[in-house]
């Protein structure tokens, strides 16, 4: 009795250290000011934009979908991403699911780069994109390739955590702007560890501010801080088989919201278009930028030889 | 079992830490600009010929004026006067700048040393940017 009244108390001081933790980091983060950035709308396709140097966007993006003959699911995926340089973005991820009448898991993490190839601007603007990522049971659908399938996800989550997918992932990112519209095509590379072939993929998406020039007044409903278009995205089959067939196919007209404090909302209804792909999904996003946070971390190690 | 699990918390504690560090180490985000001049020297000739479409507009310099404070105040600092990571802007190089030079060094910036490409933005609002820049003075 003595053991476990002590093991509850080390658990709950556990868990007041932890949230402690958090609330001095939500405060410490919330001293950063925060600011507005390009923020475009895609959920899938990545443009040629970096994230500002020294900046940190935190984002919150839930994706809910239903398998035919499946339960609903909603997955949430939290992003850290930081300008490491103008040419340089790193991002973090952390991801989780839930399913109808089954329980709520943490799915696995991940772990990108963007690179910059050219050191100047171009019609066509190539990024080279790495990516490690670890998880099980994944329902994110941060990509499509493959053969990805609707039917991977009537697998109960407890049979398929125990499949953990090591997997490297290279995206070839080229991005155009042209009198306000932003062009970007993604070809998508994706290698388990485990040794399957190499599956691919492909996203191709376009978007426009609603208005190009600024108003001279601050607003939060200008047109000039909408963007909306739309993106498509889908598996290319793999190494052994490239093909279209038995493939998923998405078209998602895509909407981004800039809020002048430093907030954006985005939201993007995806329609399957092939038999393979889920009928309809639903993504949403919450994002916040903080600026000058990678100087503030600096500030806690060195000493403050720029004040 | 056990043993398991600390493989499993090494495995995203170890990625997270990587992530840390990056940020600690390259937490300045880019160097300082070496210098406006010799920036804006390679700018092609073409740009240099370029009319800003605002020029003398009162509303296009105040819509400027809320794009820095938007983008640009981060480095350059309030009302442009520079900042740690940014050069001051209220100097005789922005002055004397044709402004198709200004547009053309916002949509390209100098990733390598730190400013940005802006080329996301409309050019438009690259204009309206340009107008304000050059009413600083």
């Amino acid at each position: 009795m003595t053991t476990l009244n002590k093991r509850s108390n080390r658990i709950h001081k556990t868990k007041l250290s932890f949230q402690y933790f958090i609330a001095v980091f939500l405060v410490w983060m919330g001293s950063a000011a925060m600011v507005r950035a390009q923020e475009g709308p895609y959920f899938v396709t990545y443009d040629q934009h970096m994230e500002e140097p020294g900046n940190l966007e935190v984002e919150f993006e839930p994706t809910t979908a239903k398998p035919q003959g499946g339960d609903r699911f909603l997955s949430g995926l939290t992003e850290f991403e930081y300008g490491t340089a103008a040419w340089w973005t790193t991002e973090f991820y952390l991801e989780g699911q839930m399913t109808r009448n089954e329980n709520t898991i943490f799915t696995g993490f991940r772990v990108e780069n963007r690179f910059h190839i050219l050191p100047s601007v171009h019609w066509i603007n190539p990024v080279l994109y790495l990516e490690y990522e670890d998880t099980a049971a994944d329902k994110a659908l941060k990509e499509v390739v493959g053969f990805d399938s609707q039917d991977d996800s009537l697998v109960p989550n407890g049979i398929a955590r125990r499949n953990i997918e090591r997997e490297v992932e290279t995206k070839l990112i080229f991005g155009s702007d042209y009198k306000g519209w932003n062009i970007s095509e993604n070809l998508i590379g994706e290698k388990n560890l485990a040794g399957d072939p190499w599956e691919f993929g492909y996203a191709f998406g376009v978007n426009r501010p609603l208005a190009l020039a600024a108003s001279s007044e601050a607003c939060n409903f200008c047109r000039e801080n909408f963007r909306a278009g739309i993106e498509f995205y889908g598996g290319l089959g793999t190494s052994k088989i490239f093909t279209l067939n038995q493939t998923s196919q998405y078209a998602a007209p895509v909407v981004a919201w800039n809020l002048p404090d430093g907030m954006t909302l985005r939201v993007s209804p995806g329609f399957g278009l092939t038999h393979d792909a889920y009928g309809f999904l639903l993504r949403l996003g919450v994002s916040y930028e903080f600026e000058g946070f990678g100087r503030k971390v600096q500030l806690l190690f060195h000493s403050r030889r720029d004040q | 079992m056990r043993r398991i699990k600390s493989v499993k918390r090494l495995l995203i504690l170890i990625p997270a830490a990587v992530f840390i560090l990056t940020v600690i180490c390259l937490g300045s985000g880019g160097k300082a600009n070496p210098g406006l001049t010799a920036v804006f020297s390679r700018a092609p000739k073409a740009v240099r010929k370029q009319q800003n479409p605002y020029q003398g507009q009162h509303e296009a310099t105040l819509a400027g004026k809320k794009l820095f404070a938007r983008y640009c105040i981060q480095c350059h600092g309030s009302g442009a006067k520079g900042y740690a990571r940014g050069p001051c802007l209220r100097s005789p190089e922005i002055r004397d700048e044709p402004p198709g030079v200004l547009y053309w060094f916002l949509k390209n910036g100098k990733p390598r040393e730190g400013m940005p490409s802006w080329s996301g933005l409309p050019g438009q609002q690259r204009w309206q940017l340009v107008t304000y820049l050059k009413n600083l003075h």
